[in-house]
């Protein structure tokens, strides 16, 4: 551990890793910027604020990425895994705050450190070793080109400790797949926005952590209280005791078609008939081994799943076919939306072998499966054609999904198209009102035209389309914590804005927003302030959650983003659905953006006002 | 009067094994979403979300008409990175 560590909760320590130089230095966290942004997500963005100019080239060697731990990751806290991927995004030009659970996040903490500062680019494959203080930058030419599995298996036999955790890139990402994501623990991602991009950039393979120290906390004895305190209420929410636990988020296949809200085949329906057959009732009563916790959960929402018997070999594959015989995990509900309904796939083993697929070359399956989507829409109206495709990419095709996993990681024919992400995709082949995201970044599984509010967060979402950003899914579907008409308008300029800076701040304590369906800042805060020892006020954290909001804001002004950019495509604000529980709807963000930015105390155009900034402390 | 009703994630459990969630109920006219859910056997605060043909509503004295489509989910939530 650091000599300097004097914090509590936090560990005090800054890695920074100069891939250019190879220089590694330690040196003390910011403390006032840490009280300020509390950590994660916020006191990343606030560090890539303060040391990088936003307009660079997002994979080249002056963008810098910056891995993120909250003061709660690490501890026993109820989902205190996270940690963030803070960076500008290969796919959207935006910053992005890219969220992945395990035990990746807690053993850097374990190791000493808050965040690790990666900058610059190295000069061949490299990927760092940490082991408590000594950090090593090493060699990975061997590891280049291995799939996520391939390489954790190999990068462990090498460093010869069995129980290090790794976090790496696979194919997608040394190819600069524009939606390539990062790995830990196999299955787990830092999904969104192509952080593993960024990570190929850079020539980095990997970061392999083993740490032996703790997280240090001011006051156990009221932190102890606190987190009891949290986790029994966590026992008597049906959702976070029941509902996520026995079926995953895949539960929500079901809920959202329903209601007329499951987005299918290029969002021109938003009803998916084949629902019930990738659901996650159907997943648990067929494929599901067990459900799976991260790191000091008491959830358990992850799902581990298989292909038994001939499901197994349904497919082919030519990447690690040993490890399709047995079990992986997911498919997520967003997965299972952007593979299946999106593209029109109801066959459930199909999903979660690409979802492997997705998993184990490193890429997004969301962006990837909503950017082939996109592609089988171009093919079906005739843009592009089996001779540009090689493979029928029609609406439905399972065999065209799986393949075609292959091709955009490897940018190997009309992948390499997809690779670049449907809106780029889109633009380039001619017809842009195919893509459906916002900044770049493609939509989530919720439709906007059927839930209002969902709208104006993809619109407002600061690292494009997003559904982790103000998930307004919980009031006006889900009804937690009370039900909203997801078919009104009013009221949720207030809600977005609310679940917007509420998000913000569980994003930069560390822990996982799952809790939020059982549990409020409220109850967060004992613990988090038990941690620190900074006796934080409920309407400082709530505070604290806009100050992060509007700094991703004004960071995305200087990137070059303005209020035009916050709006929806054509088919949503125009094209009344036309069939289902919500026929005839369309997205009314013209009757939410303006009361949003009069919420947010901002100008007319959108722009943050210097009022605002000055209240903030933003400038 | 019939409805139909879809019950979804652990309520399934409230129909035989191999329904999927789905069956035809036979209802006295008038009866409402209060009455059908009671039918049913399904703890009211299980009944999260309520949806009669496509329309979520929490007026549980609501009356059902004849062929009616009822679904029926406990509380769940989702979405992930």
């Amino acid at each position: 551990m650091s000599a300097t560590n004097t914090m509590h909760g936090w560990t005090g320590t800054v890695l920074r890793v100069n891939l250019t130089s190879g220089n590694i230095t330690k040196e003390p966290l910011n403390a006032e910027w840490a009280r300020d942004y509390v950590g994660g997500r916020g006191l990343g963005v606030k560090y890539l604020y303060e040391e990088m100019d936003p307009s660079v080239d997002p994979l080249s060697p002056e963008n810098k990425m910056i891995f993120a731990t909250g003061p709660l990751t690490g501890t026993n806290a109820s989902c205190g895994s996270r940690y963030m991927v803070v960076t500008k995004g290969a796919l959207t030009n935006a910053v992005t705050t890219s969220n992945s659970g395990g035990f990746w996040g807690p053993e850097m903490k374990f190791a000493g450190y808050d965040m690790i500062i990666l900058e610059g680019k190295a000069a061949q494959p490299s990927y760092l070793w940490i082991y408590d203080d000594r950090v090593e930058l090493r060699d990975a030419t061997h590891l280049w080109g291995k799939t996520v599995w391939q390489t954790e298996e190999a990068l462990r036999a090498e460093i010869g400790v069995p129980d290090s955790i790794i976090a790496s890139i696979g194919p997608a990402g040394e190819n600069l797949v524009r939606f390539a994501c990062i790995m830990n623990d196999l299955h787990r991602a830092a999904g969104r926005s192509g952080v593993g991009a960024v990570m190929g950039s850079k020539n980095l393979k990997a970061i392999a952590l083993r740490g032996t120290g703790g997280v240090s906390l001011a006051d156990p004895q009221a932190y102890m209280e606190g987190q009891w305190a949290m986790k029994e209420k966590l026992r008597q929410s049906p959702v976070t005791a029941e509902g996520l636990p026995m079926y995953g988020t895949e539960v929500l296949v079901n809920v959202i078609n329903e209601h007329g809200a499951l987005p299918t085949r290029n969002h021109q329906q938003t009803v998916f008939d084949e629902a019930e057959n990738i659901s996650g009732e159907t997943l648990t009563e067929t494929r599901l081994v067990a459900n799976k916790a991260c790191f000091s959960c008491t959830i358990a929402c992850g799902r581990v799943s298989t292909l038994p018997g001939e499901a197994s070999s349904k497919y082919s594959v030519t990447t690690n076919p040993q490890n399709w015989k047995i079990a992986g995990e997911g498919p997520e509900y967003e997965a299972a939306w952007a593979m299946g309904s999106e593209c029109g796939v109801g066959d459930l083993d199909a999903l979660i072998k690409a979802n492997w697929l997705c998993n184990d070359l490193g890429m997004d399956s969301i962006s990837f499966g909503a950017s082939v989507a996109a592609a089988m829409e171009l093919f079906e109206k005739g843009v592009v054609g089996q001779n540009e495709t090689e493979i029928p990419l029609e609406f439905g095709s399972a065999e065209a999904l799986i393949a075609m996993a292959e091709k955009t990681a490897y940018r190997q024919g009309f992948g390499d198209a997809l690779a670049e992400g449907s809106k780029r995709m889109t633009e380039t082949l001619g017809r842009p009102e195919f893509f459906m995201g916002v900044r770049g970044q493609e939509f989530a599984a919720y439709e906007a035209r059927a839930i209002q509010g969902m709208g104006l967060g993809y619109a407002t979402s600061n690292r494009g389309a997003c559904h982790l950003k103000a998930y307004t899914v919980a009031a006006e579907i889900l009804g937690l914590p009370r039900q909203m008409d997801p078919r009104a308008t009013e009221e949720k300029a207030e809600i977005t804005k609310v679940f917007q800076d509420a998000t913000s701040t569980v994003d930069a304590t560390g822990l996982c927003q799952f809790l939020t369906f059982g549990v409020g800042l409220e109850e967060m805060l004992p613990q988090l302030s038990a941690a620190t020892g900074v006796a934080y006020t409920l309407e400082e954290l709530v505070h604290i959650g806009e100050r992060i909001w509007n700094l991703e804001r004004l960071w995305n002004e200087r990137a070059g983003f303005t209020g035009k950019d916050d709006t929806l495509p054509k088919r949503i604000l125009e094209e009344p659905i036309p069939s289902g529980p919500a026929k005839g709807e369309v997205n009314r963000l013209g009757e939410m953006l303006p009361e949003y930015y009069e919420l947010r105390g901002w100008e007319k155009d959108g722009k943050i006002s210097e009022a605002k900034k000055k209240e903030l402390g933003l400038e | 009067m019939q409805v139909n009703i879809k019950l979804f994630a652990n309520l399934r459990k409230k129909l035989p094994k191999g329904s999927m969630g789905k069956a035809t109920l036979d209802l006295t006219d008038q009866a409402t979403i209060n009455d059908l859910i009671h039918q049913l056997d399904i703890p009211l605060d299980l009944a999260q979300m309520v949806l009669v043909n496509g329309e979520q509503t929490r007026e549980f004295g609501q009356a059902l008409t004849d062929g009616d489509q009822v679904s029926i989910f406990p509380p769940v939530a989702g979405g992930s990175e």
